[in-house]
């Protein structure tokens, strides 16, 4: 069993997990017959949205540089090969929650009316659960947030815990006022391992 | 990437269909002397399945000093978005607008997709009528199986290419070449062009129409270009990795072209003709380098009717093993009759099995030459079950000429005889799935039945309901297409130029036509009734004699024989499939036929 690690950047950013997945050929690398079926995605990021920490586990009998010969040369320009790891089969690939840094152009100015929309007792959103478009209260999925000189750092849950990042940046702009354009990447995944936070990475080599 | 382009990619749905640079892109160099874009009025998804586009795209970029990009018809939601951007169509490659090409070839595989080329065209700044570009504006023409009949996008058009695309293309684009070079203007270039075999220019045609009808179509007769022998024709060696789905992602190469049945409805049957399949060694090779540089995991091997194939026990012997190092599997395309050959297996569906039988009826089936008898059916439907399918789907057409409601229950007597055999020979217990499809049936230009009338839609809404019902009662699922979108296609199909109008207004209304979902389309009426259009006249049955819109295209098959074969459906004769027997086609007279006497 392998986890491949890969960065989606520039034009890479439209393209969902699946299409990767399809193009490389990672779905066919033990042979037609093993599609999908053996595959698990973390959190995978939503299509738009930059990510340096896009995981796929993928339960092979081939060895790390195999799989890695396999997929390479079939990646789209956009999409950067991070690594091929071997993991145990009990391995949790399931994260929990992932940081992104949100940048937009009028940020500087707009501080502290952005502490103030993560402060209040209520963070709604317009969220699409499933297809269906609702209101949905976020704040207990935004375990973090860090103001920067440039941007600002969030870790928000993913999977079933999702925080619906897009959506919640969309709905600060409104609540700051702003028409800004925004770029959202997501930089780390993380999973919760004995009450800590632990990056997804650095999971991978811990026993479990 | 341009920071507006990438913020309306954000909104839109699919973005991956509008930025390219997939998988085997060659390096695009803009600076050559003739650039051109190939431009598919359809989605990405659509666009990037047909194998014209696949082939003339790498065709034109492998010669040197030539440079082909792409572009496909954007989905509603960009459309709007690049009106509101105020920003022009772009090719996937290098983002150029479409205005800024030298040539812009557009490749027509339904005759629905026309309002997606006007909106395409305008989208790009361009005016809709060829006389209105101008000097420093591209050349637009169109390739591809609608082109059988050029009329109704005879106003758009400066020229179109009738045939193999390989041929005529390669001389198409050295003509081009050659008039830029000499600084030729466009009328003087469209003059060079009319010298080279295949091509049609509607312009240099003269039309005329008396009361309602055709009268006088003059002009140079154009003979539909065939490549003898696929073998020595060019073939790619990488395809491009589309980046969106398109459902058929698999490595493909073309096992033959033409097919010799004999199905007088189709289209495929006659202006194809005649058969060629490649030798077994070179699609052998070819499936290899395609396989290799795909990385995919499956491949496709084209043909109108794999089961034809001659070699096809040795094209497997050597396909599967080759495949199965590589990781791959392979799947025969339009597979539908493959229990007659107990040999082929649905790999898609390895439990399902597809029949396109077009009609219930014995007497119908032989009026269209579909050569299949009950025994026939019966037996594969016995095979099939005996193997363990248990999904069936059957596809017809209704509004056949002289259906009547004994050929209608006749599908259903045919899918309630479905049901009592797998009972008999079912070997599990899982219950029968049977999926009836119609569509109705559209006479085409150049084929036997191309005289005959469409139902109308009313008519077709009405069979479609009587289908309905029955079905209903015996719980099988039933699909049939849209009755407006195939009037519409039957008025297009054998249309005229007086149809330009009403495509302008009807694009311009918002009528579209992508990835099989019509948008708007009750306004296609509703431009016929402003325009004064008799859409009957355009639906109703022609007379032998009648001059017809693609009269100065020659199919090389003939109309004579046509008209035979015309002759023969009304008294319910069949033909031998050409595999068993020459009909005589003009064909035969070329020494181009394997089967065809000289
Ligand atoms: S020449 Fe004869 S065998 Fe060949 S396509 Fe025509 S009818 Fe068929």
């Amino acid at each position: 069993m392998v986890v491949i690690k890969y960065k989606k950047k520039d034009e890479g950013i439209f393209f969902s997990h699946l299409n990767v997945i399809r193009i490389s050929g990672i779905d066919v690398v033990d042979g037609p017959h093993a599609r999908k079926k053996k595959m698990l995605f973390s959190g995978p990021t939503s299509v738009g949205v930059e990510s340096e920490a896009e995981y796929v586990l993928l339960t092979t009998d081939l060895e790390e540089h195999e799989v890695e010969n396999a997929i390479e040369n079939n990646l789209p320009k956009w999409i950067e090969l991070v690594y091929v790891k071997e993991v145990d089969k009990d391995i949790n690939l399931l994260c929990d929650c992932a940081e992104y840094k949100v940048e937009f152009d009028d940020y500087k100015s707009c501080k502290g009316r952005i502490r103030e929309f993560f402060s209040r007792d209520k963070i709604e959103i317009d969220a699409n659960v499933h297809g269906v478009k609702q209101k949905l209260d976020v704040k207990d999925r935004v375990y973090h947030v860090k103001l920067g000189d440039e941007g600002f750092s969030i870790v928000v849950g993913i999977g079933n815990n999702s925080g619906h990042v897009v959506e919640l940046v969309k709905s600060l702009l409104v609540y700051i006022k702003s028409r800004s354009e925004f770029e959202i990447k997501k930089t780390r995944q993380f999973l919760r391992r004995d009450g800590k936070w632990v990056d997804l990475d650095a999971s991978l080599t811990m026993r479990p | 990437m341009d920071k507006r382009l990438k913020s309306i990619l954000k909104r839109v749905q699919r973005p991956a269909r509008y930025v390219g640079g997939e998988i085997n892109c060659p390096p695009i160099n803009t600076e050559v002397r003739v650039r051109f874009c190939l431009c598919y009025p359809d989605l990405y998804e659509v666009g990037m399945k047909s194998a014209s586009l696949k082939i003339l795209y790498h065709l034109i970029n492998d010669r040197k000093g030539y440079n082909c990009e792409r572009c496909f018809a954007p989905y509603t939601d960009m459309e709007q978005e690049l009106k509101n951007a105020e920003m022009q169509l772009f090719s996937l490659e290098s983002r150029t607008p479409l205005a800024g090409f030298n040539v812009l070839a557009f490749c027509f595989e339904d005759q629905l997709c026309y309002v997606n080329f006007l909106s395409m065209l305008k989208l790009a700044g361009l005016p809709l009528a060829s006389k209105l570009r101008g000097e420093d504006m591209p050349l637009v023409y169109g390739f591809g199986s609608c082109m059988a009949n050029v009329e109704p996008l005879a106003e758009f058009l400066d020229f179109a290419i009738i045939g193999d695309i390989e041929l005529v293309t390669t001389k198409v684009i050295d003509t081009i070449m050659k008039s830029r070079l000499s600084k030729l203007s466009k009328a003087e270039t469209l003059k060079e062009l009319s010298k080279v075999e295949g091509v049609y220019i509607p312009s240099f045609v003269k039309v005329e129409f008396k009361k309602d009808k055709l009268s006088k179509l003059e002009g140079k007769l154009v003979k539909r270009q065939i490549v003898r022998d696929l073998d020595r024709t060019y073939f790619p060696t990488k395809l491009l990795v589309p980046n969106e789905s398109t459902g058929e992602d698999e490595a493909f190469v073309e096992m033959a072209r033409g097919c010799g049945r004999g199905c007088r409805f189709c289209q495929m049957g006659y202006f194809d003709r005649p058969v060629r399949e490649r030798r077994v060694q070179n699609l052998v090779s070819q499936a290899t380098s395609q396989i290799i540089s795909s990385g995919s995991g499956g491949l496709k091997i084209d043909s109108p009717e794999p089961s034809d194939y001659k070699n096809l026990d040795s094209l497997i012997k050597f396909i599967d093993p080759m495949c199965g190092e590589r990781n791959s599997k392979f799947i025969l395309t339009n597979n539908r009759n493959h229990a007659l050959q107990g040999h082929i297996v649905n790999m898609r569906r390895p439990h399902t099995v597809e029949l396109s039988l077009e009609a219930g009826s014995q007497k119908l089936r032989d009026v269209i030459n579909k050569q299949v008898s009950y025994d026939d059916i019966y037996s594969i439907f016995k095979a099939s079950f005996k193997k363990g399918v248990t999904n069936v789907r059957l596809s017809f057409m209704i509004g056949l000429p002289s259906e009547t409601a004994v050929d209608l229950m006749a599908i259903c007597e045919l899918a309630m005889t479905c049901k009592e055999l797998y009972k008999k020979y079912r070997q599990t217990t899982r219950p029968l799935s049977i999926v009836i499809t119609t569509n109705t049936f559209i006479p085409m230009p150049f084929t036997p039945l191309q005289w005959c009338g469409y139902i109308g839609q009313k008519e077709a809404k009405k069979r479609q309901d009587f289908l309905q019902s029955a079905f209903d009662k015996l719980g099988i699922k039933y699909y049939h297409d849209d009755p407006q979108l195939s009037e519409a296609k039957a008025i297009l199909a054998r249309g005229d130029r007086r149809l330009c109008r009403m495509l302008a207004l009807a694009m311009d209304k918002g009528v579209r036509y992508l990835g099989g979902e019509g948008i708007n389309t009750d306004e296609y009426d509703l431009a016929m009734y402003a325009l004064g259009i008799d859409k009957d006249w355009y639906t109703g049955k022609k007379g032998v004699k009648d001059l017809l819109a693609w009269d100065l295209i020659d199919s090389l098959v003939g109309k004579e024989y046509l008209a035979r074969e015309y002759a023969k459906s009304q008294k319910g004769e069949t033909t031998l499939d050409c595999s068993h027997g020459c009909s005589g086609c003009e064909l035969s007279k070329m020494g181009v036929c394997q089967y065809g006497g000289h």
